[in-house]
């Protein structure tokens, strides 16, 4: 029984032993709680950053430092898929990362000071851009001071206002509205936006103290803003009143191939409109300074509904501003190729936007994803009926412009002056200021250098930095600890990023190393499964033979990819140099015509070539258009 | 390609001629799978995520309640949404960055009464991401 017991109760201790040595290894591992940062290296190529690039990736976003005029460097937050989207395939340029082991707190502390830096330089800069269309609208003011003032609103050019809609939509609005707020309240609003665009006073911006490169600049909205604010207020007013009609080519009817309304679809529209109705008579009495704007684009968009309703089939506005840029569409052979995958692949897109929309109420959010679907593949069927292909703006709003005139304000000429002056100085020294704090300088302040710049700065703000007297060090040892290492930029290598890369593997926790591969790489390993390498090694060796080189807008000319082996880069940099003067000398006979682009592309592919004889690789060529079936989803855990 | 200290040099050189730019001259209406297949709770998802980032990113310097308004309406827009007043959320992100931000109770009453302008039902929405 001795015995017994006492092995029970050596098999107890064991147990407990195991126990503990089990919680031992959780509890760090919980601790730790280990996240990933990504530090992206783009390898280079010719054109912009051709000496490469990096970034930094957080999940989805990635964080990166753009040299922008006037020489300044500005942060910026891009989606990690469109950023590689846009650098390893149409770019052509491979991206590594090198992935470096954080604890959640050190994830947070870095993105978090990543996503402040970036939305404080965008703050800075809005403000610079708000006292420069000051100075512009003052100085229109000054030249015709009882002239009424023209102001370009967008969301405000959907509508044929001479015209009455009988939208019962519409209509149904400006019951509510009135309904609501009683008979008279559309014309008090416009009468008092009226009144307020009369007797604004001229502005005189005081000249921005030294900023502070982490300080927003503390400015009541630009008068520029103010006035088309109030001038929007009032023509949405008349808009309710009026319930004037869509113009129809502020409008876009998809048919044809593009299936009619589904049962689901159409209820989802009823609920949209409904709620949509109900927001915009809500918006409608709204104290919120630019209510004006919303509420005309709302408007655009429950007539459109509404005559989608009634035709059964989708009809949206056409979201793209005046000015919208077009694509540049390849010659040859490669245009058709070019539509035909357009095409399908936005069609694809306005398929998936329509079933979302139909099996989500998210309101203007869903809307808002299939009416720029549906007016992208619009676009692709213009473009093969031969037109131009407009790109659609940033935000996902119907943006159509119209011209409006506000009252002169009751200035004197003196007041006008003095105010576009003051506003003037204003402009020039917060401009004088951001490049300043942001100057770009190629070594010591450069898209490299301001990285780790912002991950020192993110650990100045702990406490235990705050409070070291030597904050070099104390940063230095709060890098060390939470990355495994601090990189040092300034007169040595590393502001190169191909450098930086190397020490970001030497210093930080780097767990793993991934290639995002160009399009490039990835179209030649494909090829390689059907033919012998060798076949295809010597294809794809050259322009003129390549088949998977479909060249972007901007390329300049060259013979040979910079991807031949090690040995050979010297000769084919020589003899792409060689093949660049050439045929910028040939592309001299073109210059009585008034073509200067073979003499462009020649010269400027001959000076590209030249680090290819110091056995760099930076002939990739960039890509006109990549096929989303042909190309991996990229894993961006 | 690693390092023989010519290739370095050269890339500094290439560096030199158009360092960190990027290529703004690209105008392809060519998306990403990734963009293709947005949906919109994706993105409802990172407005709010916006709202969070920026309503910590404002609430920590001074600013004008007027322009705080407009960059959310900014950002609505770039989501599609032409009335970020109607989606309750919303302010629940505001309530979210403030929370980040670690601002005081004074600043917290500031927002909730220039922001949520008398309306319980906002004010409430502000709190509950304060608090939460």
């Amino acid at each position: 029984m001795i015995g017994a017991g006492r092995a029970a109760g050596r098999r107890r201790r064991a147990l407990y032993q195991l126990a503990l040595a089990v919680a031992l290894a959780i509890v760090p591992l919980a601790a730790r709680a280990e996240r990933i940062v990504g530090y992206l290296y783009v390898e280079a190529n010719e054109g912009s950053s051709s000496g490469g690039h990096v970034a930094m990736r957080f999940g989805d976003e990635v964080y990166h430092f753009q040299h922008e005029p006037p020489g300044v460097l500005r942060l910026h937050r891009d989606d990690a898929a469109d950023f590689l989207f846009r650098y390893s395939l149409l770019l052509n340029r491979g991206v590594r990362e090198s992935r470096v082991a954080v604890d959640d707190d050190t994830f947070d502390l870095l993105r978090d000071e990543m996503s402040r830096r970036s939305l404080v330089q965008a703050a800075q800069f809005d403000a610079l851009r708000g006292l420069y269309a000051d100075a512009d609208l003052l100085a229109g003011i000054e030249r015709a001071p009882s002239a009424p003032v023209a102001v370009v609103l967008p969301g405000f050019g959907f509508f044929d206002r001479d015209r009455p809609s009988g939208s019962a939509a519409l209509l149904a609005l400006r019951n509510c509205v009135c309904g609501r707020y009683g008979p008279a309240f559309l014309s008090r609003r416009a009468a008092a936006a009226e009144r307020s665009l009369a007797e604004l006073p001229p502005p005189l911006p005081a000249i921005e103290a030294p900023l502070g490169e982490n300080c927003r600049p503390a400015r009541p909205p630009a008068f520029s803003k103010r006035y088309a604010d109030l001038l929007a207020a009032r023509q949405a007013a008349r808009l309710v009143e009026d319930a004037p009609a869509l113009d129809p080519v502020a409008v876009r009817d998809l048919d044809g191939d593009d299936a009619p309304l589904a049962a689901d679809e159409r209820a989802a529209l009823r609920r949209y409109q409904s709620r949509l109705n109900e927001d915009l008579c809500v918006l409608a009495a709204a104290d919120r300074s630019d209510w004006g704007t919303g509420l005309a684009m709302g408007m655009a968009r429950l007539a459109a509904v509404e005559r989608s309703l009634d035709r059964g089939r989708w009809s949206v506005l056409d979201v793209h501003p005046a000015a919208a840029p077009t694509a540049v569409v390849p010659r040859g052979e490669l245009r058709q190729q070019y539509l035909d995958v357009l095409a399908a692949e936005s069609a694809d897109d306005l398929a998936a936007a329509r079933r979302d929309f139909a099996s989500a109420d998210r309101g203007d959010i869903g809307y808002a994803l299939v009416e720029s679907a549906a007016n992208a593949r619009l676009e692709a069927e213009r473009g093969r009926a031969g037109g131009p292909i407009r790109l659609a703006a940033e935000s996902l709003v119907p943006l159509r412009e119209a011209r409006l005139e506000g009252p002169p304000p009751r200035w004197s000429r003196d007041e006008t002056a003095a105010s576009r002056r003051a506003t003037e100085a204003a402009a020039d020294a917060l401009s004088a200021e951001l490049v300043r704090l942001h100057r770009y300088d190629l070594i010591r302040r450069n898209c490299v250098s301001e990285l780790f710049a912002t991950v020192d700065a993110s650990f100045a703000t702990l406490p235990a930095v705050q409070g070291s007297a030597d904050r070099g060090a104390a940063i230095r040892a709060e890098s060390t600890r939470r990355l495994g290492g601090w990189v040092e930029t300034g007169f040595d290598p590393n502001f190169i990023p191909l450098a930086s890369e190397a020490a970001v593997d030497a210093h930080w926790r780097v767990v793993e190393r991934r290639t995002f591969p160009s399009y490039r790489d990835l179209r030649i390993a494909a090829l390689a499964n059907d033919e012998p390498a060798w076949r295809v090694a010597l294809r794809e060796s050259n322009t003129w033979t390549s088949a998977t080189y479909r060249p972007g807008e901007d390329d300049s000319t060259f013979l040979f990819f910079g991807d031949a082996p090690l040995p050979l880069r010297p000769l084919v940099g020589a003899a792409n140099v060689l093949y660049g003067l050439g045929s910028g000398v040939v592309g001299v006979a073109a210059l009585p015509f008034g073509d200067v682009g073979p003499l462009d592309r020649g010269f400027r592919g001959a000076l590209y070539s030249l680090p290819e004889i110091g056995f760099v690789h930076l002939r990739k060529g960039t890509t006109s258009f990549v096929e989303r079936s042909r190309v991996p989803v990229p894993d961006l855990p | 390609m690693r390092s023989p200290s010519l290739s370095l040099l050269l890339l500094a050189a290439l560096v030199a001629m158009a360092g960190c730019s990027i290529s703004d001259s690209i105008s392809s209406p060519f998306k990403s799978s990734s963009a293709s297949s947005r949906s919109s709770e994706s993105n409802q998802t990172k407005f709010h995520n916006s709202v969070v980032d920026y309503t910590a990113s404002f609430a920590a310097g001074q600013g004008d309640f007027d322009v705080f308004q407009q960059g959310l309406s900014d950002l609505a827009a770039k989501y599609g949404q032409t009335n970020w007043q109607s989606d309750p959320e919303t302010y629940v992100s505001v309530g979210k960055g403030l929370r980040k931000a670690k601002v005081n109770q004074g600043t917290l009453q500031a927002f909730i009464v220039n922001v949520a302008k008398g309306d319980s039902t906002k004010a409430a929405a502000i709190q509950k991401g304060y608090n939460d």
